[in-house]
């Protein structure tokens, strides 16, 4: 379904993504892991469309659509969705009618009846049993005055009411307790399917004891340099990322 | 996509769409204004002599004033004397009911979405409808009879309830209090008069829609809304006009009088006709606004949503006289394109354990200046006064302005009065995050600009919150991007 | 309108009779006296002033100065302890010129009458050390008038710490203090101003500073009050970068009156200010902060914050805040606040609680209070010193 090229990507002309290239099928999940800098959050943000991001070369294809050419509203209709690392206040926009305005709007861009607020109410509801999230959840404003917790739980509660077809975790285990991490992956868990591919962004291989990925990809200065299974994650934690950028330079020796 | 011109011309042309021009023949007294015209409108409203001394008077006064230049507004020097004074579309006798009232003057206010007629009014809201200086009629007046509550025009009021008007008229509002009230006591033409008498919750909304019309004349409405012991009523206005390159005068005086746990809830929805993109026409409102709490525990409760005018110049305003009384100030002021807005509110603490509170949201696009005034009083015969002020303004774009003037001034040790103000722009990281999720531009502007104005449209009566809401849309349009 | 201060100006009492300072005079003669209709004047009335006629006092005697000290009495120099400045550090005195003035009627006196003044000179790189000292005092006597100009100018990276203090005088006396400050790329200056508690002193201070890229300002301010005590406090930060942090308190009893006029404008991209100010009036006192902050077209990234808190300990005792935010740009974060309150009763019930009785309790808390607007400055300053002995003073607040 998502289908990444030879891409390079320079912000403020400094390069960071310099020839990734990825494939994800529906119901797989990839974890992305790398140092800080390698350009993991840069991903995250070319995928969902972020301004000030330059793509110099390659392509990202989504089904059969260029993902790039898309603006940021059209990518989530087509099924994409963005976890972000650090979720946005907006004071006094209700939770619910955010996400009633979102799943609508996603709704109405593929040609598919609106919600009415209680029909939506109803779909909300039952995400959040799911999730086992409380109830005020809905009620607040959009992440506004939520803890570090509760912005990622409420990233996850988006995403199970949005139902993507992709869906992108950037560091959503970040500053998250032990508690708050096993809910998060419990969510994600709850979400896997057949028909839905995941690419969770992380730096450490903890949220991976939770979610066991299909597929583990080493990205270190712009590039995929590992893939692997899920073992490669603990190979990692064992020996930190300099040991993979030693077995590089010793591969190409 | 860049529009064309036309395109771009055409969407404004549809940005405001009560600009139309109502073809009536009207009653127009030549621009001017000496004290042979401040008589001739006194006669053309039949009023008794002492209104006609009253208004002399003021207009006496108002000559020794110069015109106020303590606000943050560019204003071109304004013409008094090319102003016409009285503007009345011609009806051969004075109609005696709606069915009587002019088919084009019905259709207008059809037309502006404030149905007059019997089948198809508003259904739990009374309308007053005055077009330029008259009142063309009142809905609802026999409901209201029943429950003893008087709502009519302020001419009729004189006529019918002299007692009443001259007991209260320029008690709240002085002709000497500032210029242009004293322009209006001269020359103030109609508006509303609301009388609740004890004990009596109004059973419906009371509104009056103000329609300016003619060409070069002013607008001079009043109204009087007094609320005796116990009684109730929430009054709501709302104002347009057409689209003309020239600008137009607009100089209002609102008096509340609230007595011993009367409650009064004054909401406006100001939407005249703002200028064009350029600052070329547009409505000058100059408007003075006060309500007294003169009873014990009586409350004046004011919400506005201004989003009209070239020029806004208005402080409606509490004088917080009986003991536990409340004033409340709930505002969102929109400046776009080249529209200037001064306002703000007075909180005047005279009475034991009063309290205030003010809420107002400023929103500065385009070129618009922006500027909340506000002064918040206590006296030293106001122990245990409170008031709380939060003020906030939102900037959207590099060329407006938003400016915050509040006056604290204590002198009482047991008060407490705490303000906030904070300024924001509309974040990229706010409007990236609602496109991540399926929104598109135009909506996530709406959807944030509503969410900063929740707490004052959480005041309006419901119909009222949808208009203001979508008011602010379409006066946002092109805002951004 | 002309006051009889004015009109008792006389050219026989011009330290040097010279045309400047006679033009000067002339103006002063028929320049509009301040009246509260003005908006800068709104809270502070010089009324009474007007009605005065104080005389420029002889020249003093000299007398013994502090350590790193200026001391200028009724407008003269009358002691200095100048030994050890560091290379690159110049501190003279002389009349200083006046950088960029009001025009307005106290401007003109200090060009007809000012003789003398401190000119503090750091170059570049260098960084002047401890605190430098200008003392300034007043004799008692007839109703006296002087004036000061003073001058500092750091190089760039320069950093001195100065005191400008006002000792409360005695008797009756109009005196203005002009100050003008220019601060190169990143010059730091840290500014201590102390008024002490004058009730016949008609004192003006008024401070202009002038940042360049990345300079710094600090400035602490104490003012006890005075008939009246008016600190005009002008800052631009014109350079991208520039920062000020200010911290000032009144503490204010009698019939004393403390005005701050504080015109900080963000000129540059990237600057940060933040202004913390507690107002304690008592008794018959009257407490004034008008803080104007101006956010310029292209400030981008402005980062404004506040806060003024005032407390009244008597129903004759006023306080007027006037927190004003004005902005051009829309990359800003801007915040005021301002509130007038009482004495936090839980932690006044706490305090008693574990023994303190009420008085002590209360005259600890507004302490505190007070402490609060010069927290969290680096360095040693002389001010919470002070501020605790003028708070201990004002048993009744």
């Amino acid at each position: 379904m998502l289908t990444i090229d030879d891409l390079h990507v320079s912000v403020a002309g400094k390069a960071i993504l310099k020839g990734l290239d990825l494939v994800v099928q529906p119901g797989e999940v990839h974890a992305i892991m790398g140092p800080n800098g390698a350009g993991k959050s840069t991903l995250a943000a070319v995928l969902a469309g972020r301004e000030g991001y330059e793509v110099t070369a390659g392509s990202v294809r989504f089904h059969d659509a260029d993902l790039l050419a898309l603006a940021p509203e059209e990518r989530a209709a087509a099924g994409v969705f963005l976890a972000f690392q650090y979720p946005v206040e907006i004071p006094g926009v209700n939770n619910t009618y955010f996400l009633r305005a979102a799943y609508n709007a996603q709704r109405k861009a593929r040609g598919e009846p609106e919600l009415d607020s209680v029909q939506f109410l109803r779909r909300v509801r039952e995400k959040l049993k799911i999730l086992s999230l409380p109830e005020d959840l809905l009620h607040r404003g959009v992440n506004s005055g939520f803890s570090g917790g509760e912005k990622k739980r409420n990233e996850i509660f988006q995403m199970a009411v949005l139902e993507p077809a992709l869906a992108v975790l950037d560091e959503t285990d970040s500053g998250l307790d032990i508690d708050a991490l096993r809910q998060v992956a419990e969510g994600v868990n709850s979400l896997r399917s057949a028909q839905r591919g995941f690419v969770l962004i992380t730096h450490y291989q903890r949220l991976l004891d939770y979610v066991v990925p299909d597929f583990v990809h080493v990205l270190a200065d712009g590039r995929i340099v590992e893939s692997g299974g899920p073992g490669l994650a603990g190979e990692l934690e064992a020996h930190g990322y300099a040991w993979v950028a030693d077995r590089k330079v010793g591969g190409a020796a | 996509m860049a529009a064309t011109p036309q395109q771009i011309a055409d969407r404004l042309g549809q940005r405001y769409s009560a600009g139309f021009v109502t073809d009536i023949e009207s009653d127009v007294v030549p621009p001017g204004l000496d004290e042979d015209v401040v008589r001739l409108i006194s006669a053309k409203k039949g009023e008794p002599d002492w209104l006609t001394q009253w208004r002399l008077q003021a207009f006496r006064h108002w000559l020794t004033l110069p015109m106020p230049e303590w606000a943050k507004l560019d204003i071109a020097p304004i013409d008094f004397q090319a102003v016409s004074y009285y503007a009345a579309p011609n009806q051969k006798n004075r109609p005696k009911s709606l069915d009587e009232v002019d088919p084009k003057l019905l259709e207008t206010f059809d037309k502006l979405g404030v149905p007059l007629h019997e089948r198809a009014r508003l259904a739990g809201v009374a309308v007053d409808a005055v077009f330029d200086s008259v009142s063309v009629g009142t809905t609802f007046r026999k409901e209201l009879a029943e429950v003893g509550v008087i709502f009519c025009s302020f001419s009729e009021a004189v006529r019918e309830h002299p007692e009443l008007v001259r007991k209260y008229l320029g008690t709240v509002v002085p002709h000497t209090d500032n210029f242009f009230a004293a322009l209006n006591s001269a020359v103030f033409s109609d508006g509303s008069f609301v009388f609740i008498p004890r004990g009596v919750r109004c059973p419906m909304e009371l509104s009056t829609y103000f329609r300016i019309n003619a060409r070069d004349t002013g607008q001079f409405e009043r109204t009087l809304i007094v609320a005796e012991d116990d009684s109730q009523v929430s009054y709501l206005e709302g104002c347009t006009a057409p689209m003309r390159d020239e600008n137009q005068l607009h100089a209002a005086v609102v008096e509340l009088v609230a007595l011993d746990r009367a409650q009064i809830k004054y909401s406006t929805v100001q939407n005249w006709y703002p200028g064009d993109e350029n600052g070329v026409g547009g409505i000058y409102n100059f408007v003075t606004k006060r309500g007294a709490c003169r009873g014990v525990r009586s409350k004046i409760s004011w919400t506005q949503v201004e989003t009209g005018s070239a020029i806004t110049w208005k402080y409606p305003s509490c004088v917080l006289l009986g003991e536990e009384s409340v004033g409340e100030f709930y505002s969102v002021a929109l400046t776009h394109h080249r529209q200037q807005a001064d306002t703000g509110t007075k909180m005047i603490h005279l009475g034991r354990n009063t309290r205030s509170k003010i809420v107002a949201k400023g929103i500065s696009a385009g070129r618009g200046q922006q500027t909340y005034r506000g002064l918040v009083k206590v006296q030293p015969t106001a122990a245990g006064a409170r008031n709380h002020t939060q003020c906030d303004s939102l900037l959207i774009g590099k060329q407006c302005g938003a400016h915050t003037f509040p006056y604290i001034e204590v002198r009482h040790p047991d008060a407490v009065v705490e303000h906030e103000a904070t300024t924001s722009k509309i974040s990229e990281d706010q409007l990236f995050y609602c496109r991540a999720r399926g929104i598109g531009e135009e909506d996530a502007v709406s959807m944030i600009v509503d969410g900063f104005c929740r707490e004052v449209f959480r005041e309006l009566p419901m119909e009222f919150a949808v208009e203001a809401k979508r008011l602010l849309e379409v006066s946002l349009e092109g805002a951004v991007g | 309108m002309t006051t009889p201060l004015q009109q008792a100006l006389d050219v026989a009492d011009l330290p040097v009779d010279e045309p400047a300072r006679r033009r000067a005079l002339a103006d002063a003669r028929v320049a509009p006296w301040p009246e509260r209709r003005l908006e800068a004047w709104r809270y502070t009335s010089l009324h009474a002033l007007g009605q005065r006629a104080p005389r420029p006092a002889a020249p003093p005697a000299a007398e013994p100065a502090p350590p790193r000290s200026v001391v200028f009495r009724d407008g003269h120099r009358t002691g200095a302890g100048l030994d050890g400045l560091a290379a690159g550090v110049r501190l003279t005195t002389g009349v200083a010129a006046p950088a960029t003035a009001q025009g307005d009627v106290f401007d003109h006196l200090s060009a007809a009458f000012a003789v003398d003044g401190a000119t503090l000179r750091v170059d570049a790189g260098t960084d002047a050390g401890d605190w430098l000292a200008l003392l300034h005092r007043s004799g008692v006597g007839a109703d006296r008038s002087w004036h000061l100009r003073h001058r500092i100018v750091l190089g760039s990276g320069a950093r001195a710490r100065v005191l400008l203090d006002c000792e409360g005088a005695r008797g009756p006396a109009l005196a203005t203090v002009d100050t003008a400050i220019e601060l190169a790329a990143g010059a730091e200056l840290d500014l201590a101003c102390v008024n002490a508690p004058a009730e016949a002193l008609s004192l003006l201070l008024r401070n202009r500073v002038r940042l360049a890229a990345g300079a710094r300002l600090r400035l602490q301010a104490l003012d006890g009050g005075a008939a009246p005590s008016r600190h005009e406090l002008t800052i631009d930060l014109a350079g991208a970068g520039a920062s000020a942090q200010l911290g000032g308190a009144f503490v204010l009893a009698g019939r004393r009156h403390a005005d701050l006029q504080l015109r900080l404008r963000h000129l540059a991209p990237g600057c940060t200010s933040t202004t913390a100010w507690r107002a304690l009036a008592d008794e018959r006192a009257r407490a004034v902060f008008d803080g104007h902050i101006l956010v310029a077209a292209g400030a981008d990234g402005t980062d404004a914050r506040l806060e003024c808190k005032s407390l009244l300990g008597s129903a004759q005792a006023e306080v007027d805040a006037k927190p004003v935010l004005e902005i051009h740009a829309d990359d800003v974060r801007c915040a005021h606040g301002a509130t007038v309150g009482q004495l936090d009763p839980a932690a006044l019930f706490y305090l008693r609680s574990r023994g303190i009785p009420a008085d002590a309790a209360r005259a600890i808390l507004v302490r505190a209070f007070a402490a609060e607007a010069l927290a969290g400055f680096a360095g040693d300053w002389p001010l919470p010193a002070r501020l605790a002995a003028l708070a201990g003073l004002e048993e009744a607040v």
